[in-house]
């Protein structure tokens, strides 16, 4: 008698982040074998952003990672500025690292609402995306957008703060740090939540690095890591931060580097609002958008999602639409290298809980 | 001591360019590309961050690209070979770097070259049922394609 059976989880399920299957052979609720199965989400951006022009492209590129767009802008932009030579004035530089600290705060706090989900506690999804809002209605302020901001642009930001604004981060900010007793009390200092997740799709050191992961996964797994540090962009050299970094590369410690990382960006953008010069362009002088003269090259410009190192490999031909942007995401390396594996041997019960332990974004595959 | 651009300049066949401080380019002809990986990696230059085609099609060729990444020298390496249009064929760098796979898979069905090694790549990955040209290629006509694989529905009220 054949005792493996095969089983498809998604596109639908509500433990996958997003439109993604699994598809998994089991032997009762013991997994054998683990494979992606990407493609419903799939959008051409990559070709899709040949046709356009460099300035039309930002109406594309935040659909690539849907809780965190904005890292996307800000790789798009460092790449084509980088093309162009161009550098961004003072104090658009603080604003961006507001804007994208801001944006990581928001797709933390929606990870751990999804992330205590498939372990059974509904509460803080409540809690954590409710919360979030407050995040969102920070950006509509700024742009009028809430999910996809298109807020900054190559040369800087579209436009400056409106007045008030950072206060309204600063009380966010303040909000947030409140909040995260709560969340520590309800989940982080939960013995459920340490039963569940200690010693639970464990990524070693070496695993890790051989099997190319970035962001939470490589620092839960004790390297210190980060392109904010290592390639520092935005104002992020003027700041003063640490990479948190564990031992054990578990569920738990991953879990615990990314609620370290929520409270570094609440101290990060603090330090932004404090350090920001207080008048200033928010633009470099740019030409005519429809008439970009971006030079012949081929550059890469990669940032720091929560995810890991978001990249953007950019090759233009002189022309005014890119010639070629391939989009580095890190759940490329994380679902198909790391997710594969260390769902072999895990329980049916945890499949859910591992994929969002190791945050997959499905549009950052289907690109 | 020897710099870490200097090391990579004595790879064999390898052409350095420094286009930044922390970003350099190692050009390297087709059969030198797996040797001038493992060398990279003995390095120190342990993350493999992506790998794709380009579609050079005035000059025939495909470039393939490698990015690589030396947390500790804090130094990208990109590298960099072209291999020709009609024969598109590389050998996998699996067992160098074992993300690479992945891309490799998205790299033949994306613009159709060929992966020797990588058993999954040429399986349909992202795609179901293609049949036309890989899509990344500069000579897939997307509005042609669209044209004659959907319907064009027309709105109420408009003109036809």
């Amino acid at each position: 008698m054949n005792k493996t059976y095969e089983l498809f989880i998604g596109p639908n399920h509500p433990g996958i982040p997003g439109n993604f299957s699994l598809k998994l052979a089991l032997e009762g609720d013991t997994i054998v074998s683990a494979k992606g199965d990407p493609g419903y989400l799939h959008r051409a951006f990559e070709k899709a952003m040949e046709g356009r022009y460099y300035i039309q492209n930002l109406a594309l590129i935040p659909r690539i990672c849907v809780p965190e767009p904005d890292i996307n802008e800000a790789g798009y932009s460092m790449a084509v500025e980088e093309l162009m030579g161009v550098e961004i004035p003072e104090r658009a530089k603080y604003i961006r690292t507001i804007v994208l600290e801001l944006a990581r705060t928001a797709t933390y706090l929606f990870w751990m609402g999804g992330f205590a989900a498939t372990l059974g506690l509904y509460t803080l999804v409540q809690w954590t995306v409710g919360d979030r809002d407050y995040a969102i209605d920070l950006f509509s302020d700024i742009c009028g957008a809430r999910v996809y901001h298109m807020y900054i642009w190559p040369g800087g930001v579209r436009r400056d703060l409106p007045e008030g604004w950072e206060e309204k981060v600063l009380d966010y900010v303040k909000y947030i740090r409140h909040r995260l007793k709560d969340y520590d009390n309800i989940f982080f200092k939960n013995v459920m939540f340490k039963y569940r997740t200690k010693g639970l799709a464990v990524v070693t050191k070496e695993q890790a690095l051989e099997w190319g992961a970035t962001g939470p996964i490589l620092k839960a797994a004790g390297v210190a890591q980060d392109v904010r540090k290592d390639d520092p962009y935005a104002a992020y050299p003027y700041l003063d931060f640490e990479i948190p970094t564990l031992e054990d590369g578990d569920s738990w410690s991953r879990a615990m580097v990314r609620r370290i990382e929520l409270e570094n960006s609440l101290s990060l953008i603090e330090q932004a609002i404090k350090k920001m010069p207080k008048d200033g362009s928010v633009w470099a002088k740019m030409p005519n958008p429809l008439k970009w003269n971006v030079p012949e090259g081929e550059v890469y410009a990669k940032v720091e999602s929560a995810r890991g190192e978001h990249g953007f490999y950019m090759v233009a031909d002189g022309s005014g639409k890119p010639y070629r942007v391939s989009v580095r995401g890190a759940s490329m390396a994380h679902m198909f290298t790391i997710a594969e594996k260390v769902l072999v041997g895990a329980r049916l019960a945890d499949a859910s809980h591992i994929m969002v332990s190791l945050d997959i974004c499905p549009p950052e595959i289907d690109r | 001591m020897m710099g870490i651009v200097d090391r990579i300049k004595q790879i064999d066949g390898a052409v350095v360019t420094v286009y930044k401080e922390n970003r350099i380019f190692v050009d390297v002809d087709k059969d030198k590309v797996i040797g001038t990986l493992h060398s990279l990696k003995l390095m120190g230059f342990n993350q493999l961050s992506t790998a794709s085609a380009i579609d050079r099609i005035k000059d025939g060729q495909f470039e393939i690209f490698y990015v690589l990444y030396n947390y500790m020298e804090k130094i990208n390496a990109i590298v960099r070979m072209w291999i020709p249009r009609d024969n598109p064929v590389i050998e996998t760098a699996g067992d160098i770097y074992p993300p690479v796979h992945t891309w490799e898979r998205e790299m033949s069905e994306m613009f159709g070259v060929v992966v020797n090694g990588n058993e999954d790549a040429g399986k349909p990955f992202i795609l179901e049922n293609w049949k036309d040209l890989p899509p990344l290629r500069k000579d897939f006509d997307t509005v042609k394609y669209s044209s004659e694989h959907f319907v064009f529905r027309h709105s109420e009220g408009e003109n036809e």
